[in-house]
């Protein structure tokens, strides 16, 4: 949507995206991501079973024709419920990003643009949650607010803002010194135009790249938020919550480990190589 | 260097404190009553009311705050577990060994695997080896470490039998943890091993070296690789962070009775105190990490010692690159 | 010119070049020239033209891929360069045969120290004990006019003169028979670069060094150099004695060089540029490369390749035109 509104205005976009189509990795990974975002969103109409439908003489069986990834203890369907799964996940990991990139975005703005004490004192206590290791962050901010899909949203997105912050800023300062921007301060534009109009659309580019990179961390996040008893509350099925049930039965049902996990790994690795693709189309000099 | 170290230390004061607030205001919003919490269900609520005041749950945040530094300062009290009634130090430090311990082997695991790799990768860009390496790494740092420690227990433990499943009480014990820890560790290094040795291969003073009649395999270690480490010290550095994140859940996976598996197990507890205490004592744990990869950066990169300038823009550009990785 | 024993670096038929996935670049094409013991050719060409592919092919530094030789001989003291083994290679490079890079701000390794950096070349290749390599190593800096206290400094506490004068210091170190200089002035000051010359030739006349200086500042040239070969395209389209190539140059490329140099004798409006640009080096054209922005080109010049015409001993040039087009620079444009 907005997406073609910038192609429209300027070329370099169009070149990125030229680029990037003829990463053939990347593709896959847009296209793989493309499919796991329409089962998720059409998982009522993909599922053979409802997400939470329990059937006890069917408990416990192995992935079959009838239930493809096998059924957990109350007999629900663990192929229904990784379809479902995907919504909580890729929720998750879009509004942390969302919410880390609104914070975050806005503080690395003001300090790459005004500069001086400000800058210092944002970059500082930037500094300050950066110390903390990022998944600890997300442990303590959960533990300290409750299990719940909100909480977990605000935990990791926090944890991701310090992130944000430094590349708008870095990218913001990167603009501000060109001349287009002093052309524009000459021309009488105030602060505010010269940010949205001038600075932004400039700084945008590895924005778009982190926050690809981002939303793969913050669903492994999710999940393993979840995966400690920090996540959405049962019977809402989601990929970490799978796992932690799984574990009881590692030894006699493992089909039950394997399929969430591996849909964790192919969500987070195809958003990981879009990023890389991204980036690389992006700045092709890093590439050869 | 000495007066760098200092200088560092000095630095330290205010992260560290800003993380103890952080940490601190956690507590200090958590829904849940601390009086309640220890008190347990059956309490009256002039019992809650006394403990309550007792606590000096009444006085005004940053009065709290003070007496909450201040205990850690004077008395190194990271507070009382609502659980058991009793100091957590002690329980921290009696786990703190095998989480450092643990973190430890994995760092050095992945550096030397990710470093060596991400060399040949780099030197035979393109090749057989290129390719499955960055595949490899690709699906390294994609995979959440504690499916994979579920994965490698399923296979090394439950199939094969190799490997013991929990607990710590010999070297097999701690293969499994170590290489679950380190994968996505080793994945990472690679991955910055191989673009800044790829970068680095490039530079004019690489040419330069050859056209002294330098052995390829000199040029490499002596030119190449000691210029394309300075930003995979910061990765390792992060690494290390991700490690002690990581730890978390692999030591509850694997039963090891470390800091991670107190948290962990404080979670289910809702043992707050207990949770942020291991948080606040990993996080410090961490700054000393980063102290020390920015000591070992000044060894290497002549510049940061004349100018403190380069160091902290490389340190970013370097942690910028490396948290796309991170997972 | 002159009898063979006398001849230090003998090149013929040269041919490099790049392959991408997408296309063959011709870098080199068949390129010929000798030069002789104690003498400075001159290498002179736009960007672009294959002057620094010659250089690294002669120092066997073409990065291999995508780079490859395709063909011709590299005699140095009448032995194939391209025939011997990396391991003969290294033993010639940074000891008979040394290069100088353009750019002194990046030729030097940020975290090794001068002095080590020299000291590599003289351990590599002269059998001296550590100490003995030291003193060297110092001795070398105070022979480029930088003191022998500095031998502990890194890079980054030099200027970019400085810089050079280690990097031509570690060049000489082990008095090499060839110097090859790839503009080694143009990254620097106006001032500097006199400073920087003026040290080269010097030390070049006190060493008895051969020398190819890459460049593309004829004063500069006129200023160092015996022997004048032009480069266009991979191709060297005019060679000759300084006096044949300044006072009789014949090739209309030749005669576009000297015309773009302002002259100050003469009152002059404005420049005179050659018009055009060089051709795309992956899709040369078949005849000769420069006909595209030869003002006196004819349907013979784009129809075969252009061999070279002999019109002296030691003047040879690369054009159809050849004979008609005598008479020196006065010679003015059609």
């Amino acid at each position: 949507m907005k997406k073609r509104g910038l192609i429209r205005q300027n070329s370099p976009w169009m070149e990125i995206l030229s680029r990037f189509s003829r990463n053939k990795l990347a593709m896959l990974g847009a296209i793989v991501l493309l499919l796991l975002i329409l089962s998720a969103l059409f998982a009522d109409v993909l599922a053979p079973y409802g997400m939470d439908d329990q059937d006890v003489s069917q408990a416990l069986q192995g992935p079959s024709a009838e239930h493809w990834f096998g059924t957990d203890k109350f007999g629900r369907d663990q192929f229904s419920r990784v379809l479902y799964g995907g919504r909580v996940s890729l929720r998750v990991g879009i509004v942390a990003v969302a919410v880390a990139l609104v914070f975050g975005g806005t503080l690395g703005v003001i300090a790459g643009y005004v500069g001086g004490k400000v800058d210092s004192v944002i970059m500082r206590i930037m500094d300050v949650l950066m110390a903390v290791p990022g998944m600890l962050l997300a442990v303590a901010i959960a533990a300290s607010l409750g299990a719940g899909l909100g909480n977990m949203m605000i935990a990791i997105g926090i944890g991701n803002v310090p992130g944000y912050a430094r590349i708008t800023r870095a990218a913001v300062m990167s603009a501000k010194g060109n001349e287009y921007v002093e052309a524009a301060r000459a021309t009488g534009a105030g602060n505010l135009r010269i940010i949205l109009r001038h600075i932004l659309p400039n700084a945008i580019a590895p924005v778009i790249v982190q926050a690809t990179l981002g939303v793969a961390s913050s669903i492994t996040a999710c999940a393993m938020l979840s995966f400690l008893g920090l996540g959405a509350a049962p019977p809402t099925p989601e990929w970490g919550g799978m796992l932690s049930t799984a574990r009881d039965y590692l030894r006699t049902h493992a089909y039950m480990a394997i399929f969430p996990g591996l849909f964790i790994m192919i969500t987070v690795f195809s958003l990981n190589v879009m990023g890389d693709g991204l980036r690389d189309a992006i700045d092709p000099r890093l590439k050869d | 260097m000495a007066k760098y170290i200092c200088k560092r230390l000095l630095q330290m004061i205010p992260v560290l404190l800003g993380v103890a607030l952080i940490v601190f205001t956690l507590m200090y919003i958590t829904p849940s009553n601390p009086a309640n919490m220890i008190l347990g269900d059956t309490a009256t609520p002039e019992q809650v009311a006394a403990l309550e005041e007792e606590l000096g749950l009444n006085d005004p945040f940053l009065v709290q705050f003070g007496n909450y530094i201040l205990g850690i300062v004077t008395r190194f009290d990271f507070g009382t577990s609502w659980f058991t009634g009793k100091p957590i130090v002690g329980e921290l430090l009696l786990r703190f060994p095998k989480t450092a311990l643990l973190a430890a082997l994995s760092v050095v695991l992945s550096a030397i695997i990710g470093i060596v790799c991400g060399v040949v990768a780099a030197t035979k860009q393109y090749s057989i080896f290129d390719n499955l390496a960055t595949a490899i790494s690709l699906v390294g740092v994609s995979m959440p470490s504690f499916w994979l420690a579920l994965m490698l227990c399923l296979l090394f433990a439950v199939k094969l039998g190799w490997l013991p499943v929990s607990g710590s009480y010999g070297w097999e014990y701690w293969v499994l943890p170590v290489v679950t820890l380190g994968t996505s560790g080793a994945a990472n290094i690679m991955r910055m091993t191989r673009s800044s040795m790829l970068e680095v291969i490039r530079m004019d003073y690489i040419r330069t070296a050859r056209a002294k009649g330098q052995s390829e395999r000199m040029v490499i270690t002596r030119h190449a690789l000691k210029n394309a480490l300075i930003p995979v010290i910061t990765v390792i550095g992060i690494q290390f962070g991700n490690l002690l994140g990581g730890s978390v859940l692999v030591e509850s996976v694997f039963a090891i009775p470390g800091l991670g598996k107190y948290g962990v197990d404080a979670i289910k507890q809702r043992d707050l105190p207990a949770v942020l205490g291991s948080v606040l004592f990993l996080a410090v744990t961490f700054s000393f990490v980063n102290l020390l990869t920015d000591i070992l950066y000044s060894f290497i990169d002549p510049r940061i010692q004349t100018s403190l300038g380069p160091s902290r823009r490389q340190k970013r550009a370097a942690a910028g690159k490396a948290e796309e990785g991170a997972a | 010119m002159n009898e063979m024993n006398d001849i230090l670096l003998e090149v013929k038929d040269l041919a490099i070049e790049y392959r991408t996935r997408k296309s063959l670049v011709q870098a080199v094409n068949g390129i010929s020239f000798q030069v002789p013991r104690g003498s400075t050719l001159g290498l002179v060409g736009e960007t672009g033209a294959g002057k620094t592919t010659t250089a690294l092919g002669i120092m066997g530094l073409i990065p291999v891929p995508p780079g490859k030789v395709a063909g011709g001989e590299i005699l140095f003291q009448g032995e194939d360069l391209l025939q011997k083994s990396p391991a003969e290679m290294r033993a010639i490079r940074g000891k008979r045969i040394s290069m100088i890079f353009q750019d002194p701000m990046t030729a030097l390794n940020p975290i090794l120290t001068v002095g080590d950096q020299i000291c590599e070349v003289i351990r590599l290749h002269e059998k001296l004990s550590k100490h003995e390599a030291v003193a060297k190593a110092k001795e070398m800096l105070e022979l480029v006019g930088i003191p022998g206290e500095r031998y502990g400094e890194f890079p980054h506490q030099f200027s970019g003169g400085m810089k050079q004068r280690v990097v031509i210091a570690i060049a000489l170190a082990c008095s090499p028979m060839l110097l090859i200089a790839d503009e080694p002035t143009t990254a620097l000051d106006v001032t500097i670069q006199a400073q920087v010359l003026l040290l080269m030739n010097n030390l070049k006349k006190e060493l008895g060094t051969s020398m190819i200086l890459i460049t593309h500042d004829l004063g500069v040239v006129a200023e160092t150099c015996e022997n004048v070969a032009i480069m266009y395209a991979g191709e060297i389209v005019e060679m000759g004695t300084l006096e044949d190539i300044y006072e009789h140059a014949r090739h209309p490329y030749t005669r576009g060089l000297f015309d773009s140099i302002p002259d100050l004798d003469v009152e002059q409006d404005r420049l005179k540029p050659i018009a055009g640009l060089m051709p795309d080096p992956s899709a040369l054209p078949v005849g000769c490369s420069f006909a595209p922005r030869c003002p006196y080109r004819t349907a013979a010049c784009e129809a075969a390749p252009v061999g070279s015409t002999q019109l002296s001993p030691t003047h040879c040039v690369r054009c159809v035109r050849a004979g008609e087009l005598a008479g020196g620079k006065e010679g003015g444009q059609a």
